[in-house]
């Protein structure tokens, strides 16, 4: 349930339920990359760069 | 992770190729492989760590069969080969570790060059794939850390070691290795890629990502905060060096007063033989001082002491002897010359040469000094009565110090005996001031490194404060550009993740732990039925504590079987979370269940304690593989038959060769 709570880093308002669906975005790709090796840090860093991008670009 | 299947080609008993399938039924979870002293069993329990880590505990190096190694010939070769089938997070490994080994001219083996790991697995879309060779180290970390390795391959025979490393000095990389076998990799892999040490994390790539164009003060800021970073990241590894010196420091301190406390009485002991040497050289002292007094009074007195009575005889002969004087008195020789020269008399009357006053004078010569007889007498009676007197104390004198150089041997005796009494009891004791001054040291080590961590902790918070203000100016400036706007607000996303997810982290890491203590509480007091129980540290090192006795606190020294129920009890705790983790598909952490793969497992064990531990492995551990010996396997069948899906039997043909046969 959204809670519309927001909070701010470094000056800049964030919408916690967006970091939070985040993070469990994060942990499950994170877990899957665990079993699969698929993608290599470098790569990971930019699937979850995309993943914020994404969710805090989309209103 | 689970063992499905293990080929051996050519390694040490095992001529040619020889395979052993493990159960991996949940129901029947156990293989027992059993056989008699020296058929194999530790080879192959050895078999596993070779192949995964290029390791063995064996001093002979060379792994290739004996009897293959013989047959080569001259300039030949020969391979030897294990081959290990597991299912790791649900995809299939083969693991392969390969050593060839080369003859000379002569045919004696030459020196084999490293050994090739490769590993094996089925991609994504179900094809045969190999990890690149330069990833295969790092990827078996990843599935099973050799820190970790040797608690699940088991030696039960080498127990000492391992029950000493359980319970301390365990390195920050064990305790890595059991957070990530708890399910919290998840979590440590999000931290290092959205914010970790790396150059390259989410975060510091969106720091990169800002436009320095619109405003050089971006970039200088930016070079700052990079500067501030590196100090940041030498004072850590600092801070890690400290705490490892100030563990070995303090071990070594507390080592010191153990012995100091040990050898407390060697101190005493070494103060009396001081004193008691000092007895002795006090006793040669007099000695020498006694001995030349004897002779000093010999030499001085004797002769007048052995002639006291010659002289006493002489003197009372003389008393008797009556010998008047027939001289002047008082005239000396001198007095009658004077008067023959002057040729005058005393009177007046004249003195003519060979008149008869002249005659009669010359007679008066012969009894007055010097040739008076009567004064000679004289003298010698009171050089008798000096020489009386003088010797008179010389026996009393000579006999005390005489006394004193004969005691001197008896007294002699009993200190030497004293002092070789207490050599004994200082034999294998220590010096107790070389101890403490290596105690005083290693405590003014501790204190240094107090002192250094200290400094280091102002200097990081300062640079910390430095970097937070260059951050904010950041931040500042960045929302005057449109793109780099954009930029921070992905940046403030990404931090506000990784310190959710870093407070997250420490909350379920602490809640992990507590949860691993307790279970590894309830396998212990199964399998170990005293009155102790466990205590995990943050290292994830075990205390074993006493229960019956309130307020006691620290270690005990516990027995072989003790131990080896702790081992017991905390690799089974791990198995068991790591099983429980897995089994929940929405918790955040992620987990996958171990075997147990135990060398001679029941050795330090009584008939009674087998039957719980026998009892307990098979329901703690997803699959359980034990090597032991005959005597002991037949109890531990008796007690886990229903769960043994796989039995196996060495059959030792002679000391280089053992087959592997079914059951």
């Amino acid at each position: 349930m959204a809670t519309n709570e927001k909070e701010i880093v470094n000056g800049i308002e964030v919408d916690v339920d967006k970091a939070q669906r985040l993070i469990k975005k994060v942990i499950v790709k994170e877990k899957r990359n665990l079993s699969t090796k698929e993608f290599g840090s470098a790569e990971m860093v930019k699937k979850i760069k995309k993943m914020i991008e994404e969710e805090v670009e989309c209103y | 992770m689970l063992l499905k299947s293990m080929s051996l080609t050519n390694f040490r008993q095992f001529n040619g190729t020889q395979s052993v399938n493990f159960s991996v039924d949940p129901e029947k979870n156990v293989t027992v492989i059993m056989g008699e002293n020296g058929s194999g069993k530790t080879t192959l329990a050895q078999a596993f760590t070779w192949c995964l880590y290029g390791d063995t505990d064996f001093d002979d190096q060379v792994v290739l069969n004996k009897v293959v190694a013989q047959n080569i010939g001259p300039n030949g070769e020969a391979s030897v080969q294990v081959k290990i089938a597991m299912v790791h997070l649900g995809v299939d490994y083969i693991m392969t570790r390969e050593q060839k080994y080369t003859t000379d001219s002569t045919g004696n083996l030459k020196r084999p060059n490293n050994t090739v790991f490769k590993i094996q697995y089925k991609n994504k879309d179900g094809q045969q794939d190999f990890v690149k060779e330069s990833e295969v180290d790092l990827r078996m970390k990843e599935i099973l850390p050799k820190e970790l390795a040797k608690y699940f391959f088991f030696d039960g025979e080498r127990i000492g070691n391992m029950s000493k490393e359980i319970r301390k000095g365990k390195s920050k990389e064990f305790a890595d290795a059991v957070k990530s076998l708890l399910g919290l990799s998840a979590f440590t892999e999000a931290l290092d890629h959205l914010g970790g040490k790396s150059s390259n994390t989410v975060i510091k790539s969106y720091e990169k990502d800002y436009s320095s164009k619109s405003d050089s003060k971006i970039a200088q800021l930016r070079d700052e905060i990079a500067r501030y970073d590196s100090r940041l990241d030498q004072i850590e590894k600092r801070f890690a060096e400290i705490d490892n010196e100030e563990d070995i420091a303090n071990e070594k301190a507390k080592e010191y007063e153990i012995k100091i406390a040990e050898n407390r009485d060697s101190e005493k002991y070494a103060q009396e033989r001081a004193k008691l040497k000092n007895k002795i050289t006090s006793l040669e002292q007099s000695k020498v001082s006694s001995t030349a007094g004897v002779i000093d009074t010999f030499n001085r007195k004797g002769a007048s002491w052995m002639a006291t009575k010659m002289i006493h005889d002489a003197l009372k002969e003389l008393a008797d002897a009556d010998k008047i004087d027939t001289g002047i008195p008082d005239i000396h020789a001198r007095t009658i010359q004077f008067l023959i020269n002057r040729k005058k008399c005393l009177c007046g009357a004249p003195i003519e040469f060979g008149g008869p006053a002249y005659t009669e004078l010359n007679k008066v010569l012969d009894y007055i000094p010097p040739k008076s007889i009567g004064t000679l007498i004289g003298q010698f009676v009171r050089e008798c009565e000096l020489k009386s007197k003088g010797a008179a104390d010389a026996f009393d004198d000579i006999s005390n110090k005489f006394s004193v150089v004969s005691e001197f041997d008896a007294d002699y005796a009993e200190l030497s005996n004293q002092i070789e009494t207490i050599d004994k009891k200082l034999e294998g004791m220590l010096n107790v001031g070389e101890l403490q001054k290596k105690y005083t040291f290693y405590n003014g080590e501790v204190k240094k490194l107090r002192l250094e961590r200290n400094r280091l902790s102002e200097e990081k918070g300062a640079i910390e404060t430095k970097r937070e203000r260059c951050e904010t100016s950041i931040n500042e400036l960045v929302l005057q550009d449109e793109n780099n706007k954009r930029i921070a607000r992905f940046k403030a996303y990404a931090t506000y993740m990784y310190k959710y997810l870093f407070s997250v982290y420490k909350e379920k890491e602490s809640e992990v732990r507590e949860q691993l203590e307790k279970t590894v509480n309830s396998i212990f007091k199964e399998i170990y039925n005293g009155g102790f129980s466990l205590k995990l540290d943050e290292k994830y090192n075990v205390q074993i504590q006493v229960d019956d006795f309130d307020g006691y606190v620290g270690d005990v020294e516990t027995s072989t079987a003790q131990s080896i129920s702790v081992i017991f009890a905390f690799i089974a705790g791990v198995i068991k979370m790591a099983r429980e983790n897995n089994s929940d598909e929405n918790s955040m952490l992620m987990t996958e269940a171990y075997p147990l793969v135990m060398d001679a497992p029941l050795s330090a064990f009584d008939k009674t304690r087998i039957k719980t531990v026998c009892e307990a492995l098979p329901k703690v551990a997803e699959q359980v593989i034990i090597f032991i010996k005959d005597t002991d396997g037949e109890i531990a069948e008796e007690n886990m038959g229903s769960k043994v899906g796989m039995r196996y039997l060495f059959d030792k043909k002679n000391e280089f060769e053992t087959e592997l046969i079914g059951r």
